[in-house]
């Protein structure tokens, strides 16, 4: 019998090596793409927020709008604009902000503040803050003042402040965000002197 | 026949391979029972750790507002903190199962109406990251509903994974990780009527804490007003 055209027959130990040969196709394979997928950045790092840097003072081009941390302060206790008084276990940060919109009408929904381990501490919403908590739909061209108001803990330190105009996580991908480094001291001594929160104010 | 017992004896030894295996990994260890709950006891949540401390039957309490002056609250306190790096929204992490004289969601558990701060009596929607507080939350409840000696509560518990719309990790809540937990009923209705101050304006309660109409000017409740720990 021809055995043209035929594929010839393999032996017990050819067929071993080639059984053996594709189980390590597959896991080579395998592992390629296991080290492609580990280093390759997720959704979240891809489109994490563009961070315009600045310190106390400096005017902060955040895209949509202009922000200028004019003044920082720390104190045990703050007083509300309504005569309230409010206490921490931690210590109060509050900041003078400055916003103001380049072009379009809009709401800025994010303020929080960044420690040096990475934890975020938004907006006290322990009282009115109408600047950041959404009820202030910012003009274009028109600068607002106001103090926001943060609770942190004692050991918070390496603060920034981080303002944006989406709040959504979702929505704050890819948006600008201000990254402003705030001067608050690693101190154990807090005065026990409120700290007076003024209400907002329109500063052409 | 033959093929039979090897068959057997190969069944045997995959079965001793992987109970050795099993045990290298913990299989032979005591299964642990549920985590003990109920009052002081720290439940895990997740994203929090919840301490529950009792429940009380109030009447109008500091800014807590009745909507419906016949009936009273349902206040349970606990301890809460949150084990996150962010800031977290606190208003769901004490839910109630199907309560009588509670207006129940259609779900299942009912949130709380409004969540006060100790400290001070003011009504907070979020807590942060290493700063446990005491609080309370306010379910308003019926005056005609029998006083039950005991209360059943869910501590509920969130996982940070990827949402598989977005590609993005985001906050999803873990039914398989809440808890149920029992905790004791105060009636307080008498003390908290007599503590309420007869004169001032105090605060009105807030639905949405979260978006405070701005330049309010209501003072703050008397420490008479608020609740006693």
């Amino acid at each position: 019998m021809s055995e043209a055209g035929r594929h010839r027959k393999l032996g017990p130990l050819q067929r071993f090596f080639v059984r053996a040969g594709s189980v390590i196709l597959v896991i080579s394979a395998l592992s390629v793409g296991n080290v492609v997928i580990k280093f390759t950045p997720g959704t979240d790092e891809l489109g994490r927020p563009f961070l315009r840097a600045g310190e106390v003072s400096d005017k902060v081009d955040v895209r949509e709008f202009e922000m200028t941390v004019l003044s920082a302060r720390v104190g045990s206790v703050i007083k509300a604009p309504n005569k309230w008084e409010h206490d921490t276990q931690g210590k109060w940060v509050v900041l003078r902000v400055r916003l103001m919109m380049h072009r379009q009408a809009r709401i800025v929904r994010y303020a929080a503040v960044h420690d040096a381990r990475e934890r975020i501490f938004h907006f006290s919403d322990r009282l009115d803050q109408p600047l950041v908590d959404g009820s202030r739909l910012l003009q274009p061209g028109i600068a607002v003042e106001a103090d926001v108001a943060f609770e942190v803990p004692i050991d918070a330190v390496g603060l920034t402040a981080r303002f944006a105009v989406n709040g959504t996580e979702f929505n704050r991908r890819l948006d600008a965000m201000s990254e402003i480094a705030l001067p608050v001291p690693e101190t154990a001594f807090l005065s026990p002197e409120p700290i007076a929160i003024a209400p907002l104010e329109v500063k052409p | 026949m033959l093929a039979e017992q090897t068959l057997g004896r190969w069944a045997a030894g995959v079965g001793a391979i992987v109970l050795a295996v099993s045990g290298v990994f913990g299989g032979w260890e005591k299964a642990e029972g549920p985590p003990p709950t109920g009052p002081g006891v720290a439940i895990d949540g997740g994203t929090w750790t919840v301490t529950l401390h009792d429940a009380r039957l109030v009447g109008e309490l500091g800014p807590m507002k009745l909507p419906r002056k016949e009936n009273h609250w349902l206040a349970v306190v606990a301890t809460i903190e949150v084990k996150t790096d962010e800031t977290r929204p606190i208003s769901g992490v004490i839910q109630l199962p199907e309560t009588a004289g509670i207006d129940n969601d259609e779900d299942g558990l009912t949130s709380a109406r409004d969540v006060m701060l100790m400290r001070d009596a003011t009504i907070i929607s979020q807590l942060h990251p290493g700063m446990p507080e005491k609080v309370v939350f306010f379910w308003e409840r019926e005056k005609n509903s029998p006083v039950p000696s005991e209360l059943r509560l869910v501590v509920t518990a969130w996982e940070y994974r990827e949402n598989s719309l977005t590609q993005g990790n985001e906050w999803f809540p873990n039914e398989d990780a809440y808890t149920v937990a029992s905790v004791p009923v105060l009636d307080k209705r008498d003390a908290t009527a007599s503590a309420s101050p007869t004169t001032g304006p105090r605060p009105t309660p807030s639905t949405t804490p979260t978006a405070r109409p701005s330049g309010s000017t209501s003072p703050r409740p008397t420490a008479s007003a608020r609740p006693s720990s």
